[in-house]
């Protein structure tokens, strides 16, 4: 038996418009023994009426052609008696007739079409109707169509909006902003596709939000229009869309894109990508850029450079690498205010021993910064300044005799070609309860960047120490290595002033909910707290710059505040790209001459960069600001003529105005808060008057946690259940789990491949959190198959 | 640019039509013309051969989803695609197109599937 194809394996997807796409499929495409028996499969445990009579249609119309005898069957060959055959047939043999009508009667009966149309009860013949005849519809009557757009039936509905975006765009101005705001993925998607003939710029907005919305299904969508769609259209898009997904299935979707469309910007925004992502990520997004590099070459687009192309980028490659980490030094000597910590310093001696990181170092001193910084990284490049530090920074494990700063600037400095060496004594550090908070935080933040695993449980008591550079080191710590342990607590410690928590809880959610950390970022820049503006600046090294360029466009232009222009501007020259260059535009444009030319001045140094590193190609440096002009004056005149009802700025989807969202996320944490805090009480008293679970007198019993709020955060407390695998491959690794308490779990788990449909489990489930659909999401890390 | 170019030929009454080179738009429109031409003739059984092929864009496979459409949906025909690479194959089954055409590992395997 050969594995199902394509859109059949969607025969079970739980959304319905992908189950009514697959059954479409079934009914036009190929037949085989395997599809058969997934559609009588099917149709055992299918309840939504639409698909099972599209079911029926199917089980039908493949046995057919398995027997050879499909085009037999209830076919009409000649328009005289069509409409009396049709109105005397029952819903099988309509639909029959729909389905075998003759390619030489189609355009004779599509003047009948309207009229059979207007007479049909049920939607989905309906809906056949029109997919069948929509070629040789009546002009007049296209308009007819638009009355079930509204259709309470879906598959009537998608069969309208698809036939009236391929022939008649324009009907659809009036219903496209409840069609663009539909909580039913392909309804959106097809509004997206109409839109593109109506209004390219709105409908690309619109499959930006698709492809940066939170649910899988929307996004899975999205990409299939990116399918579509000219790809210079939709590139940059899908850029920001690849730094905020985590879902490698999708990302491996997406980059089929990149490694079929040839693009010279592309290698260099994944690479950038792929430099931040996680390891997981960061394997796919790398497959993609040496898919995108060899769509370059296999292209022909760049003749006989190809060689010259692939040596500027890496040149690139090492130069950005180097760039970075100097923006990441320069964002924490700017919060040090003339205060070097030892352990900043020795990892920075350390690695000023490199070539590329001094040359960036000496690049970055023509970047806007203040006069103590600049100051500092003069010293740093001093080679008399730097011998002082270098006899303390070294591979060596002793530790003896040195002072304590001396020790914080040494386990500052290990690399991890040092690690074989270190790692007993790092360690030992880190477990040694009498270790000063600010060595052990050193210690900790080395044993992050040299993937030292296995201390968690030693963290999680750290975590509880009142101290906040440890507590954040330690929350950084179980981050990485064992995420399910604090993901559920995020929120709290997002409330917690200490800048340092604030920026460890944006890491690691950044890496697991992208678009949540988005908003929680943007929330800090529109706070009226200067202080917490700064902060959310310097959060910003953390995150893909495709994915906070606009934020920070919008922030600058209204605040244009020396030490905002400053750390706003070093971002751009930090992340030189020539998506930037208007950007810079924008913003000068809307600052006062002298700001506007501090802008300008390094809006000219990125363009003279990146002509450099041949990434820009100017030819003429008028011709580019005259394109900036135009650019922006036609913005304007968009923005100063009234926006279509169905413009996104004017719809409520996803983008929530920002005092909206600072109130979204303090209820939605102030409710986790609640909650986490009522198990606290709820435990303390249980333990009180209940014997422990663990004591042997009380077997554990399988159970499942009381759920109440959607998207709320629940424990991280590891509980049994016990149920019957419903559904697989959900989200990637996920499995859809049904328990005899009637309780619904998304379990996630790397081992899910292992278990069946079918199954009945037993398994261990920590980090509880209700989603929307009121299912129990949640990871598992190991099963135990009962039968 | 890399040149391309579309043949056909016929192999036991059934057209092929061989793609070459890069298949991006003016690939595409050629691809098009050629098999509305085959279309015409009352050929609605047809076998798209990309082994030579090396690589389809986006604009290209729009082109190929009209065409498979076109032949499925208005003309009940069949068409069954032959020497795609996994790239080809992954792209054209996320927009529809597998399983609506069927797949064969060569067009020699492709005719046989069209005339069983």
């Amino acid at each position: 038996m050969e594995p199902l194809e394509g859109s059949f394996k969607d025969l079970d997807a739980s959304n319905k418009s992908f189950r009514l796409f697959a059954l479409e499929e079934a009914i036009r495409g190929k037949a085989s023994p395997e599809l058969m028996k997934a559609l009588l499969e099917r149709q055992k445990v299918e309840t939504d009426e639409e698909c099972r009579l599209l079911l029926a249609h199917a089980i039908v119309s493949v046995r057919r052609k398995l027997e050879g005898t499909h085009q037999r069957k209830n076919v009409i060959d000649s328009d005289a008696n069509f409409v009396a055959d049709y109105e005397a047939a029952d819903a099988h043999a309509r639909m029959d007739i729909i389905s075998n009508l003759p390619i030489s009667l189609i355009p004779k009966l599509g003047p009948m079409a309207p009229d059979l149309l207007k007479k049909e009860n049920h939607p989905v013949l309906a809906a056949r109707l029109i997919r069948r005849f929509i070629k040789n519809w009546p002009a007049e009557h296209l308009s007819d169509l638009t009355v079930h757009l509204t259709s309470s039936s879906l598959c009537l509905r998608l069969s309208a909006l698809e036939a009236l975006s391929q022939t008649a765009p324009d009907l659809l101005i009036d219903f496209l902003p409840g069609l663009l705001t539909s909580p039913e993925p392909r309804t959106r998607a097809l509004a997206v596709r109409g839109l593109t003939k109506i209004d390219m710029d709105e409908a690309l907005a619109h499959l930006e939000a698709l492809l940066l919305s939170s649910d899988p299904a929307h996004r899975l969508s999205g990409l299939q229009n990116c399918f579509l769609i000219p790809f210079d259209k939709v590139n940059d898009i899908l850029i920001k869309y690849l730094a905020s997904e985590n879902d490698l299935e999708l990302l491996e979707r997406a980059g089929w894109l990149f490694e079929s469309n040839p693009n010279v910007r592309a290698p260099y925004q994944l690479w950038e990508m792929a430099e931040r992502a996680t390891s997981e990520k960061a394997a796919v997004i790398k497959k993609m850029l040496a898919g995108a590099c060899k769509i370059l070459e296999d292209s022909g687009i760049l003749g006989d450079g190809f060689k010259q192309y692939m040596e500027r980028l890496q040149t690139w490659i090492h130069q950005r690498i180097a760039t970075r980490y100097v923006q990441e030094c320069i964002e924490h000597l700017s919060s040090l205010q003339g205060k070097i910590n030892p352990e900043f310093e020795g990892l920075l001696v350390k690695n000023l021993q490199r070539p590329a990181i001094r040359e960036a170092f000496e690049n970055a001193l023509t970047w806007p910064l203040p006069e103590a910084t600049i100051s500092l990284i003069r010293n740093f490049l001093n080679p008399a300044q730097r011998s002082l530090f270098a006899s303390i920074s070294g591979s060596d494990d002793t530790l003896e005799g040195l002072s304590h700063e001396d020790t914080v600037r040494k386990i500052a400095g290990w690399q991890l070609e040092d690690l074989p060496k270190v790692q007993p004594i790092l360690t030992k550090v880190i477990l040694n309860p009498d270790t000063p908070s600010d060595l052990c935080a050193t210690a900790l933040r080395t044993a992050i960047r040299l993937k030292v695993s296995g201390l968690t449980e030693v963290c999680e008591k750290l975590l509880r120490r009142n101290d906040h550079n440890l507590g954040a080191a330690a929350l950084e710590y179980l981050g990485t290595f064992e995420p399910e342990k604090v993901l559920p607590l995020l929120g709290i410690y997002f409330q917690n002033p200490n800048p340092r928590m604030k920026v460890a809880v944006l890491k690691i959610l950044k890496r697991f909910d992208t678009s949540q950390a988005l908003m929680m970022l943007s929330a800090m820049l529109t706070s009226p707290d200067e202080e917490r503006q700064s902060l959310a600046l310097a959060c910003m090294v953390n995150f893909d710059f495709s994915l906070i360029r606009d934020q920070l466009v919008e922030f600058l232009a209204l605040n244009p505040a020396p030490r905002f222009l400053e750390n706003g501007l070093c971002l751009f020259q930090a992340n030189a790209s020539p998506e930037n260059l208007y950007s810079l535009f924008k913003v000068e444009k809307a600052l006062p001459p002298k700001e506007a030319n501090r802008v300008r001045w390094v809006r000219k140094l990125s363009e003279k960069a990146l002509t450099n590193a041949g990434i820009l190609k100017i030819e003429n440096g008028l011709d580019s600001e005259l394109k900036f002009e135009e650019h922006w004056n036609r913005e304007q005149a968009k923005k100063a003529s009234p926006k279509p009802a169905y413009a996104l700025k004017s719809l409520d989807t996803t983008s929530l105005s920002p005092k909206k969202q600072e109130e979204k996320i303090q209820k939605y944490w102030g409710m986790a808060k609640t909650i986490l805090m009522t198990f606290v009480i709820v435990f303390i008293f249980l333990s009180l008057i209940v014997p422990s679970p663990t004591s042997p007198k009380s077997p554990k019993k399988p159970q499942d946690f009381d759920v109440k709020k959607p998207g709320s955060a629940l424990s991280s407390k590891h509980v049994k259940i016990q149920g019957t695998v419903l559904q697989k491959g959900i989200e990637g690794n996920g499995i859809m789990v049904g328990t005899q308490e009637g309780s619904t779990y998304l379990l996630f788990s790397d081992k899910s491949s292992q278990i069946a449909l079918g199954d009945k489990i037993q398994t261990e489930v920590a980090s509880c959190s209700k989603d929307a659909k009121g299912f129990i999401r949640a990871i598992s890390k190991s099963f135990v198959i009962i039968k | 640019m890399d040149s391309f170019d579309v043949q056909i030929s016929e192999v036991d009454g059934i057209p092929v039509v061989y793609v070459f080179g890069y298949f991006a738009e003016d690939a595409g429109s050629l691809f098009q013309e050629k098999v509305e031409q085959m279309l015409r003739r009352g050929k609605v059984k047809i076998v798209f051969d990309f082994s030579k092929c090396k690589a389809i864009n986006s604009l290209g496979i729009s082109f190929i989803v009209d065409l498979v459409m076109r032949i499925t949906d208005d003309f009940k025909g069949k068409v069954v695609l032959s020497g795609l690479d996994k790239l080809k194959k992954s792209t054209l089954t996320m927009v529809g197109i597998i399983p609506l055409a069927d797949e064969a590992p060569d067009s020699v395997t492709g005719v046989k599937k069209i005339l069983a």
